[in-house]
């Protein structure tokens, strides 16, 4: 892999009350990709992610960024922090003002942009997120679906080059996961690398193209996209189930209802397309025999 | 929570909060220096009215805020119009009224109204985080601005937990007995003690991960048309001022 821009070399980490964090990680981010981190609950996602800003710093090992190991000192990290943007699960951990506006403005201004050039960039990510019209309401009269989409705004006003969001898509109903969805694909189309940690084994077989699995603070398993399809058995030796959509096209596959395809379909409305397909097929056919 | 919402939707909302804290501290200057009973009282009404009818709050609403911090200033007015003096008769303690501190009290209860009815127009027309906003503006300490600002953001999450909490312990039956509801509040007392703390813990976490260095800035809100208010608040104010000192 060419210069990825994050990296983990044999990180260690244990918590201060003694339970393991990471232990002897080892992966890599590609630039521009979208890498999702699978894992259970307690395998170390979150912790991975505090190591990626420099929260947290490993006992053993190096967290690299842009091939240079991190420096912790002070204006070092609050540069590394500009460059790498963390979303986190709970939005009320995050949300310093009660004014929307003001919360988004706090990154930009940490920045030391000008008045003017942190109004722009507030005004262009609350757009970014569908929050425009909000921009005026407080904060705890939001709800929770879009308090998630302030914390996401006041990261995306920071303009970082790597977007790293800690479970996205838990708590929010569909239509905000749609819209979410929406605008992940927005970011990655700007050349912004997204990594989301999930354990949402369909939302990573559709979106991801890099894969990192975590198991008890280690690295089980890293694959990109070509080698997915291959590797579900180990995917779900590991716990974490098997895609739907992988399963359902392997089932009407071996049933012989759909021709093999050169690239598997990832997500549902692909699968569903490809039965569409074949239906219309087996409809012409039959009537042909007719 | 009823000054919370309607300072977000009355019809003052936009104007500069410079222009309104003028005027309050005008009004507050005011009521200090009137010596007049009737121009206190007079101020009390017209800010009252000014709230109101001008920024659109309900009389309801407002009234609903306005008479609670009367009992207080009733017990202060009562401290001055009742003197308790011992006697050498069977009952030690003579209480009656003194006729000679009726003027101060007088003047007392309108100064107190006037303070009270300046306060309210400010805090019915301007939201908390514009308040703070125009404090970072005046100087005010960083310090006490952001115990401000995290203060007034952390009532909102510890009131819903706190909600969150007390629904809970109902569904089973936490507040059945009067001994349940006392063991329930202070089981709820000390989830949410650990619970500032480790919210605390979590939000500095994301302040550092936006490249936060220890001040916490924010943008402040842009006002439109703010000159022509300051001039119009400032002139009221001062009016209100000359006509206390030449009354």
């Amino acid at each position: 892999m060419t210069n990825p821009i994050l990296a983990l070399h044999e990180v260690a980490f244990t918590y201060p009350e003694g339970s393991v964090g990471l232990q002897n990680c080892t992966l890599a981010i590609p630039r521009g990709s979208r890498t999702a981190i699978l894992g259970v609950n307690g395998s170390g996602k979150t912790t991975l992610c505090l190591h990626l800003n420099g929260i947290l710093r490993p006992q053993a090992g190096e967290v690299l960024f842009d091939g240079q190991p991190l420096d912790y000192s002070r204006r070092a990290l609050k540069t590394l922090r500009s460059q790498v943007g963390l979303v986190f699960q709970n939005p009320e951990s995050q949300l310093l003002s009660a004014s929307v506006r003001e919360d988004v403005s706090f990154g930009p201004m940490n920045l030391g942009l000008e008045p003017h050039e942190v109004r722009a960039r507030v005004e262009q990510a609350l757009a970014a997120v569908g929050l425009a019209s909000l921009a005026d309401k407080p904060v705890h009269s939001l709800s929770f679906g879009q308090k998630k989409r302030v914390c996401l705004a006041g990261v995306l006003a920071m303009q970082p080059e790597v977007i790293i969001l800690d479970e996205p898509f838990s708590g929010l109903d569909i239509p905000m996961q749609r819209d979410l969805y929406a605008i992940l694909a927005d970011l990655s189309l700007l050349g912004i690398t997204l990594v989301i940690c999930s354990h949402d084994l369909d939302f990573a077989y559709e979106w991801a193209d890099h894969w990192h699995i975590l198991a008890a603070g280690k690295v089980a398993a890293s694959w990109d996209l070509q080698q997915i399809p291959d590797v579900l058995p180990q995917v779900a030796l590991l716990g974490l189930g098997t895609p739907k959509v992988a399963e359902l096209y392997r089932e009407l596959l071996m049933a012989g209802l759909i021709p093999p395809l050169p690239q598997p379909p990832r997500s549902h409305a692909e699968l569903l397309a490809e039965i569409r397909r074949a239906n219309r097929k087996i409809i012409r056919h039959t009537a042909a025999a007719r | 929570m009823l000054i919370e919402s309607w300072a977000y939707c009355n019809r003052w909302r936009w104007v500069h909060p410079g222009a309104k804290g003028l005027l309050t501290l005008l009004a507050f200057i005011s009521a200090f220096v009137a010596t007049q009973p009737w121009f206190l009282f007079a101020l009390a009404l017209g800010l009252a009215m000014l709230t109101m009818v001008g920024a659109g709050i309900p009389l309801q609403y407002y009234l609903r805020v306005f008479v609670p911090p009367l009992g207080f200033l009733v017990i202060g007015a009562a401290t001055l119009a009742i003197s308790i003096r011992s006697t050498d008769s069977l009952w030690p303690v003579a209480i009656a009224w003194e006729p000679s501190q009726f003027p101060q009290v007088i003047r007392l209860c309108g100064r107190s109204l006037a303070c009270l009815t300046a306060l309210l127009f400010l805090a019915f027309t301007t939201p908390m985080t514009d308040l703070i906003a125009l404090l970072r503006r005046l100087k005010m300490p960083a310090i006490l601005l952001e115990i401000m600002t995290l203060g007034y953001r952390l009532v909102f999450v510890f009131l819903s937990a706190a909600q969150d909490i007390t629904t809970a312990q109902k569904a089973r039956l936490g507040y059945a007995t009067v001994r349940a509801a006392r063991r329930s509040l202070g089981n709820m007392v000390a989830v949410l003690a650990i619970q500032v703390w480790q919210r605390a813990a979590a939000l500095e976490r994301a302040a550092l991960s936006r490249a936060n260095d220890g001040p916490l800035l924010f943008l402040d809100n842009e006002f439109t048309g703010s000159r022509s208010c300051f001039a119009v608040s400032g002139a009221g104010g001062l009016t209100l001022l000359l006509l206390a000192l030449l009354l």
